[in-house]
């Protein structure tokens, strides 16, 4: 909100410019920016939203009075009056005082209406504001000066020259000023003459009567609405003004009797005519005064900061408020009514604070004994996860949650997705149920600059929909290979392929104490025969494959393959095994090499699990060393390199020990694939 | 005159051994010159009965002292051309190393690690909560009633009417009250949503949340914690500066700044010369949160604080658009 610091300056004295937004900042209120507009320094407030008397300049001097101890000078509102009295030129009905508390009209007989001065003109210019008329200019003059909206009616627009507060029939029209039809309902609060709306209440007024040049008679409001009301007509019609941006905050109940006062003096400074004596004041049930109960213990127990009690009273007496002792650094304190934020001890803490300011806060620690610190298991397991994918060569990628329907359907994401109601964007309209489509998207986008090898892992959530109450949020992890190119190094592997993902794969979760197991699988979005399914302790926990060409293209990835796996990671942190050391045998181990041909359509777990079978005496580990269907293999056949480890550990093994075992491995390979020894 | 001998003998094996490449043809050269069957030497000492009788204890001597002399530089020479044959000969050792493939941790990572290790030293637990929140836990609990303007401060991604993806990570502060008692110390970091896209706003970031909850809690303790974090944060002894605000769950509230990181306060672009960053909010927890999770205001003080991740991250990396965070370019990523 801007306002000249000229004006703030016609109600208290204040040093310069700098000293001026420096004090507001460390109060609360920050001056964001500053400017000259017409040769005068205007400040950008940023006033927070619990603070509604500060957004007008007489507030703010108020404020600044107390920061600088400086008088804050009084607003003149004095005007003579003349003629019938207010109350026999008008009237008021109240007929909804729960949206609107309080309604004060004032009556200004024979007004001439011209452009408002040029000295006005100028303050509503620095505030941002057109001039339009002089009574409009008033109204919104006083708006910036005292913080209170008010609206001026012609009066001869008005039927039966009188004033009915009420909800809108269902079906009332209203042309506002800003020239749309609004149909209203119920929820609506209008101000309606003897006949049909003329406001929407707090909000806007009604095109039909507004003041114009021609306006001979006045009738001025200054009323209090109910700020819950405001905001959700405002709302529901996308009509935010500065009206309604105040009201909603709530304002002074007393507000509408200065600023009325105020506005219809500077009515009668520029457009002449006659103030009816009196108001029409419809005010059924005044707001409570408030009091609230301060402890200085309090006080000081909660920052930490001793503020001696007399400046805490003078502090709190300067911003407005009254204070009574009630009993040994006690008070009970009076809040002013303009200041609507202010209810609790809490508020009262604030206030005094906020004005004595913080730098006197020594640093200290919270004393005494610590609760248990650190991550939980499943958090610190992830950590391990990234360390360990990060060691495998991958980088961490983190994406967005939301994600693009349109993808996920070309990827054959068929689950249903949470839709935002209210999206930035189509393309981030859908919450994720998997990391693939960001995954994908951001392999395709790294390739069109020019990327020839992505390896890439992601720990982020899937959210998966569960009914009427929140969704379900699945902790997953996510590994994604792509590209046509060696690593980064010279000289590092060519192109990644399926197995190195699985190695990958293998590694990481192995490191963690945990044996990941894969079966084949068929599923989208892998390749047919290029997919695995993922167990850990017998538990399926994801799928890992080559994507389908369908899938690459879908993604816009063209040329290369890509490798993917996902998984879920809740529950695996409990699986993790710790190392259970095994002895070293002192005794020296004996290698026996294996090579033959088998039909190529036996896949390697067959063989492992054939050769797992047989009764090997003194077997340390099986290796498969080569596997091989090139050049110098006979046609529909493959070569096999197993290596066999021999080793006891109690005594030396010799041949005798080792040959039974050897033929044993031979034979039944030959029985199991008709392998041929080479 | 068999000094010259001496002299001619020890010239050629010094010849023939520096010659030598192989193991073999030292052994040669050995067998030649030392070999107890018509060595070199042992011809020179069967010559011994020529020599002078009284000059025999010294040709003895001299002998001797040549054979140590060749005997040395047969063993140098095997050293030699022993090491020469397992060493790879012709490596351009000025060829780059080879680099094992390692991948690299997201900065946002990276930062939040330190975040989270500073706090845990100080006895915090690490705490989380769902990112598709409930109005409940995301605004009403934390103070911010329906039908309120303080809703307005965070523009939110809605589901459905009462569901949301969360605004903040404060919301974990409740679900972590509602469950425990005090003392409470924990962080929450996390992903947050809010409807915004700029330089320095993404529809998706990340926050961390700090809650104390213990009996004499103080705003002193609030400004002792952050100092010590964020000195210890940026390396530096940095000092915290609490300018009041408004935040609905805080009560007194206030914007942290930062002596500037990049200048030290002295002034610079990142700071807009002002010396000090803006870098959190924080404050009391306001008694009317205790109302929700039923924590009695009379007996527990609690503090709040939080701080954006990716902010702290395009500081301390030097970062200039928050959008190179969420998009994952490879270039990006390989430079953390």
């Amino acid at each position: 909100m801007k306002f000249p610091v000229p004006w703030i300056a016609q109600y208290v004295k204040l040093p310069d410019d700098e000293s001026v937004a420096r004090a507001f900042t460390l109060s609360g209120s920050e001056v964001e920016g500053q400017e000259a507009v017409e040769g005068e320094t205007v400040m950008e407030f940023g006033i927070t939203v619990n603070r509604p008397d500060c957004m007008n300049v007489y507030g703010l001097a108020r404020e600044a009075s107390v920061l600088f101890g400086e008088e804050l000078l009084p607003v003149e509102t004095a005007a003579p009056s003349s003629g019938p009295a207010a109350g026999e030129l008008t009237s008021v009905v109240l007929e909804a005082p729960d949206l609107c508390p309080r309604y004060r009209a004032l009556v200004i007989r024979g007004v001439k209406i011209g452009p408002s001065p040029a000295w006005m003109q100028k303050r509503l210019v620095q505030c941002g504001l057109r001039p339009i008329n002089a009574v409009a200019d008033v109204t919104n003059y006083v708006l910036m000066e005292l913080g209170h909206p008010l609206h001026a009616f012609d009066m001869d627009t008005l039927k039966e020259r009188r004033i009915v507060v009420r909800r809108a029939r269902s079906g009332e029209k209203l042309l506002t000023l800003d020239g749309v039809e609004r149909t209203l309902a119920p929820e609506h609060l209008v101000i309606a003459d003897a006949a049909r709306p003329v406001a929407l209440a707090g909000v806007m007024g009604g095109e039909d009567t507004g003041v114009t040049f021609a306006t001979r008679d006045v009738l001025l409001e200054g009323a209090v609405f109910d700020p819950v009301n405001i905001r959700r007509t405002s709302k529901a019609l996308g009509m935010h003004t500065d009206a309604s941006h105040r009201f909603e905050r709530g304002v002074d109940p007393d507000g509408p009797v200065a600023a009325l006062d105020r506005c219809a003096k500077l009515i009668l400074e520029t457009c002449g005519g006659a103030l009816a004596p009196g108001d029409v004041d419809v005010y059924p049930t005044p707001a409570p005064s408030r009091e609230v109960t301060l402890r200085h213990a309090r006080l000081v127990g909660l920052l930490g900061l001793e503020i001696p009690e007399d400046r805490c009273e003078s502090i709190l007496r300067s911003l407005g408020f009254s204070l009574e002792p009630a009993g040994a650094g006690v008070w009970t304190v009076t809040v002013p009514s303009f200041r609507v934020d202010v209810s609790r001890e809490a508020d009262l803490i604030e206030e005094v604070v906020r004005i004595h300011g913080l730098d006197g806060l020594e640093p200290a620690l919270p004393q005494g004994l610590d609760p248990v610190g650190g991550r939980p298991a499943e958090l610190a397991f992830e950590e391990r996860l990234r360390d360990q994918l990060v060691a495998c060569g991958l980088s961490e990628a983190i994406h967005m949650s939301m994600t693009d329907p349109d993808l996920r359907a070309a990827l054959g994401e068929s689950a249903q997705a949470v839709a935002l109601a209210n999206p930035l964007t189509p393309a981030l309209s859908a919450l994720r149920t998997s990391l693939l489509p960001p995954l994908v998207a951001c392999a395709a986008r790294n390739r069109s600059r020019g990327a020839r090898r992505v390896a890439l892992f992601e720990l982020g959530k899937a959210y998966l929909p569960e009914g009427e109450g929140l969704p379900r949020e699945e902790r997953r992890a996510a590994v994604l290979l792509y590209g046509d190119a060696p690593g980064k190094s010279w000289g590092a592997p060519q192109a990644p392929t399926l197995l190195d993902l699985k190695g990958r794969v293998e590694e990481a979760l192995g490191r963690l104490g945990l044996e990941p197991s894969f079966a084949p699988v068929e599923r989208k979005p892998f390749a047919r025969g290029l997919a695995l399914e993922v167990a850990v302790a017998g538990k399926t926990v994801g799928a890992l494959g080559t994507l389908a060409p369908s899938a690459l293209d879908a993604a816009g990835l063209k040329g290369g393959s890509g490798h993917y796996a996902e998984w879920s990671l809740e529950g695996l942190e409990a699986l993790c095994r710790v190392p259970s050391f095994k002895p070293m045998s002192r005794f020296p181990s004996v290698v026996r090499d294996f090579s033959f041909l088998a039909e190529k359509g036996v896949p390697w777990a067959a063989i492992e699990e054939r050769l797992g079978a047989l009764p090997l005496a003194n077997v340390k580990a099986i290796h498969l060393v080569d596997c091989y269907d090139g050049e110098g293999v006979p046609d529909g056949k493959r070569s096999w390199t197993v290596s066999m480890v021999f080793q006891s550990g109690e005594r030396t093994l010799t041949e005798e020990d080792v040959a039974p075992v050897a033929d044993a491995v031979t034979g039944a390979l030959q029985e199991a694939f008709g392998a041929v020894l080479r | 005159m068999h000094r010259e001998r001496f002299d001619q003998i020890r010239a050629d094996f010094l010849r023939e051994i520096a010659a030598a490449g192989t193991e073999s043809e030292v052994l040669d050269i050995k067998g030649r010159y030392t070999g107890k069957k018509r060595g070199v030497l042992q011809e020179l000492m069967a010559s011994l009965k020529e020599v002078a009788p009284e000059d025999r204890p010294a040709f003895g001597q001299a002998v001797n002292a040549l054979k140590n002399e060749l005997e040395a530089g047969v063993d140098e020479a095997l050293t030699r051309v022993r090491e020469a044959k397992r060493a790879p000969a012709g490596l351009d050792v000025t060829l780059p190393g080879l680099r094992p493939d390692l991948g690299h941790l997201h900065p946002v990572t990276r930062v939040r690690r330190e975040i989270e290790e500073i706090f845990i030293s100080m006895g915090y637990a690490v705490a989380t909560g769902p990112e598709v929140e409930d109005a409940y836990h995301n605004f009403e609990a934390l103070n911010t009633p329906a039908d309120h303007p303080s809703r307005d401060i965070q523009d939110t991604f809605y589901i459905g009417p009462e569901v949301l993806l969360r605004t903040q990570t404060s919301p974990v502060q409740i679900r972590t009250m509602e469950t425990r008692r005090p003392p409470i110390k924990i962080i929450a970091p996390g992903r947050v949503f809010r409807r915004d896209d700029d330089v320095s706003h993404s529809p998706m970031f990340f926050q961390v949340e700090g809650l104390v909850v213990d009996r004499g809690i103080t705003m002193a303790h609030l400004k002792g914690t952050l100092t010590h974090f964020y000195s210890t944060l940026f390396h530096r002894d940095v000092e915290v500066r609490f300018r009041p605000s408004y935040f609905p769950f805080t009560e007194p509230s206030a914007e942290t700044d930062l002596t500037c990181v990049i200048c030290g306060g002295s002034g610079c672009s990142v700071c807009k010369r002002t010396g000090w960053l803006e870098i959190g909010g924080c404050g009391m927890v306001d008694p009317s949160v205790f109302g929700f999770v039923g924590i009695d205001p009379e007996v527990y003080t609690g503090f709040a604080f939080g701080l954006g991740i990716d902010r702290i991250a395009m500081l301390k990396y030097g970062i200039d658009h928050i959008r190179h965070l969420y998009d994952n370019d490879v270039r990006f990523l390989e430079q953390f």
